[in-house]
């Protein structure tokens, strides 16, 4: 795969690695980090990546990586308060989402990851496996837990199913 | 109506700064790329983010506050020390010499390194900074390389390590190490852990099984740490602490329900037809249930088919696992068991309690699914789960299991033989569990596992296989229900229930 062809399936998943970070990152600034890390990662590894067929998979990978690294490191996050000035400049969080996301939103990070894979960014359930690094038993697991967490959820929401 | 499906339109866009600076990054490496003539940029480890909301929040943050002072503590008094646990867990700690002082006082800016080895055992070399490769099987075992930063927060703290079989502690060059072999057949057996105190760093090899314990000594031995050149804040930087609180992740605390009371599940038979909800979309594309619209859809296994070969299958859906497991007879091969008994990692390991050779046999369920209603649906999503239950006095109790790398989980465990040895997993040589085939396959959502369309009065048959080994056969339930898998129960799988497809 060439520098380019890498470049085109980036910004053709723009919206796919936003809704990977997002599932596991809170913040978009969070999120805009390990974007931005897995594109330098995966520019200096894609030689390496001998088969395009899995350069979806493989740059997803990469992301999730970036991103459970900020997770890690969540504590080293600076209090806005103590900097008004910059606390100025956050972009501001949607609040205008549909009761779906809002449900989603809710469900512990491992239903949230599965639950995004599958039915926002459309993988199958063997590249979720292949990207999560489980079973597709354990990926059908989840995704049946999360089907239903999201349904009582829902419910629980008044909003009808 | 809400569904799942409606999740890509609801998920909210990237915001306008992610958007451009994922242009301009793109841009930039591309750039960057050319006009290194085409060769790769190589792994930075840390860059500049002048655009990010945080990173300009701790550079004012700095510019603010003076910049600290402390000094390092002399870096002589840091040891690596290990202390045995019961017959085969050890702890691990840094620990400080008794006159020193005892606190680890760290500056808010550490100098970032970069890894050098001076030997590279045969057959290996670099796929990146962080990991040594065979050359024949890349991204197949070798050596991975982390490295941690020894922070305040280290002081005192233990990392446990569990099923360890040998351990040495010893010097790799001029720093302290201690080496780990762990109660592992494959993949990354052994690990050695490396002191560097004069950079205030930690360095773990994970070693995979096929690397020699020579091999891996003299990788140790010959790994220098180099300053980049690089300043790093100190906060940013992985650290020890970090690294051993992860070590002891939160569990799972959401309880699945693997038994249920006999008559709370409704059970059908063979060719008995019985109601099913089944989402899909109306004429206008919306997203609807069935029972939303008045509409009984049913569902009815029509045969169950128990085969040696996957020759009635359509070959462009069988999934490529499963044809290694079929011989050069055409037949599905034998299954190599092994029943295991967990041990506590600390005073017992794993235990092999028996073993056995199976027959895998091919699973062929046919079901029709017929609308009742008067309305037209439109991708109807169906689901085939095949689940293994066992009768347990009032109850009937899950214990399908999955395939976790090889290793198939089982709810509940078992007992095997005439012994009635307990175990706990199952280690398979062959595909049984491993895959799922169906057919039809539509153009349409994840994997096409949906009804095009099914017209009022109109049935459709589908067909679902599972490869399972002989034995599995007098257990088999199968679970028809969109929202159901085969692991759990849940309250749409009681309340419409299972099939009754034991053979």
């Amino acid at each position: 795969m060439t520098k380019e062809q890498l470049g085109t399936l980036i910004l053709a998943s723009e919206k796919q690695m936003y809704a990977t970070a997002k599932s596991i990152l809170k913040q978009d600034a969070d999120c805009a980090d390990a974007i931005q890390e897995a594109i330098v990662k995966a520019f200096g590894k894609v030689d390496g990546l001998k088969q395009e067929k899995y350069a979806r998979t493989w740059l997803m990978r990469i992301l999730m990586n970036e991103c459970y690294t900020i997770l890690r490191k969540g504590s080293r996050q600076v209090s806005l308060e103590a900097c008004p000035e910059v606390a100025a400049m956050e972009v501001p969080e949607r609040k205008d989402y549909g009761p779906l996301y809002e449900a989603l939103r809710r469900l512990k990070e491992e239903l949230r990851i599965v639950t995004t894979l599958y039915y926002v960014e459309e993988f199958s359930i063997r590249e979720i496996s292949a990207i999560l690094e489980i079973s597709e038993g354990a990926v059908q697991k989840r995704l049946a837990r999360a089907r239903a967490k999201l349904r009582n959820t829902l419910n629980y929401m008044e909003v009808e199913w | 109506m809400v569904r799942l499906e409606d999740l890509k339109q609801q998920y909210p866009e990237p915001p306008e700064f992610i958007h451009q600076m994922i242009l301009n990054e793109v841009e930039k490496q591309i750039k960057s790329n050319t006009e290194n003539h085409g060769q790769t940029a190589g792994i930075r480890r840390k860059r500049k983010h002048p655009w990010t909301i945080r990173r300009t929040v701790a550079a004012v943050l700095a510019a603010c506050m003076i910049i600290g002072t402390a000094a390092f503590a002399a870096v002589s008094m840091y040891h690596l020390k290990i202390e045995e646990k019961g017959k085969y867990s050890v702890e691990t700690r840094v620990t400080h010499d008794v006159d020193e002082e005892k606190s680890i006082s760290l500056p808010e800016k550490i100098a970032d390194v970069r890894l050098e080895a001076d030997y590279i055992p045969k057959g290996m070399c670099w796929r990146d900074e962080s990991h040594l490769d065979f050359e024949e099987s890349p991204g197949s075992g070798g050596i991975t390389f982390s490295t941690l930063l020894l922070d305040e927060e280290s002081d005192g703290l233990n990392i446990t390590d569990t099923n360890v079989v040998e351990k040495e502690k010893q010097e790799f060059g001029e720093h302290e190490g201690i080496y780990m072999r762990y109660n592992m057949d494959s993949g990354f057996s052994q690990r050695i852990y490396l002191l560097y105190p004069e950079l205030y760093r930690i360095l773990i090899l994970y070693i995979s099984e096929e690397v020699s314990r020579e091999d891996a000594y003299k990788v140790a031995s010959g790994i220098t740490l180099q300053e980049t050149g690089e300043m790093l804040d100190t906060s940013e930087v992985w650290s020890w602490s970090e690294y051993i609180s992860q070590q002891n992740p939160v569990g799972d605390s959401d309880e699945i329900m693997t038994a249920v009371l006999k008559k709370d599940l409704k059970l059908h038979k063979v060719g008995n037809a019985f109601p099913l909800d089944m989402a899909g979309e109306d004429l206008n594309g919306n997203h609807v249930w069935a029972s939303e619209l008045g509409m009984e859809i049913t569902a009815k296994v029509d045969s169950v088919e128990v085969l040696d070969d996957l020759s009635l299958l359509e070959a462009e859906y069988i999934p490529d696992e499963w044809k290694d497991a079929v011989g050069e007879n055409g037949k599905l091969m034998k299954n190599q068991l092994s029943y295991i008994k967990k041990g506590d990692g600390v005073n017992t390991l794993d235990e092999v309690v028996g073993t056995e050779e199976v027959s895998q046999k091919l699973v062929l369920v046919t079901t029709t699914y017929t609308n009742n209603g008067d309305q037209e649906l439109h991708n109807v999503l169906y689901q085939g789960n095949l689940l293994l239950l066992k009768e347990q006095g009032s109850e009937y109790s899950i214990y399908t299991y999955y395939d976790t790398e090889g290793l198939c989980d089982i709810a509940g465990g078992g007992t095997w033989g005439e012994s009635g040895q307990a175990y706990d997993d199952i280690v398979q040589s062959g595909a049984a569990w491993s895959q799922i085939y169906w057919s039809p396959h539509a153009d349409y959502g994840n994997g096409g596992n949906y009804i095009s369309a099914l017209k009022p009065g109109e049935s459709v048959q589908t067909r679902h296989a599972w490869i399972v080994n002989e034995p599995d056969l007098e257990d088999m339930y199968l679970n028809v229900c969109v929202t159901g898998g085969m692991v759990e129960f849940d309250e749409n799988m009681i309340e419409t229930g299972l099939v009754d497809v034991r053979q």
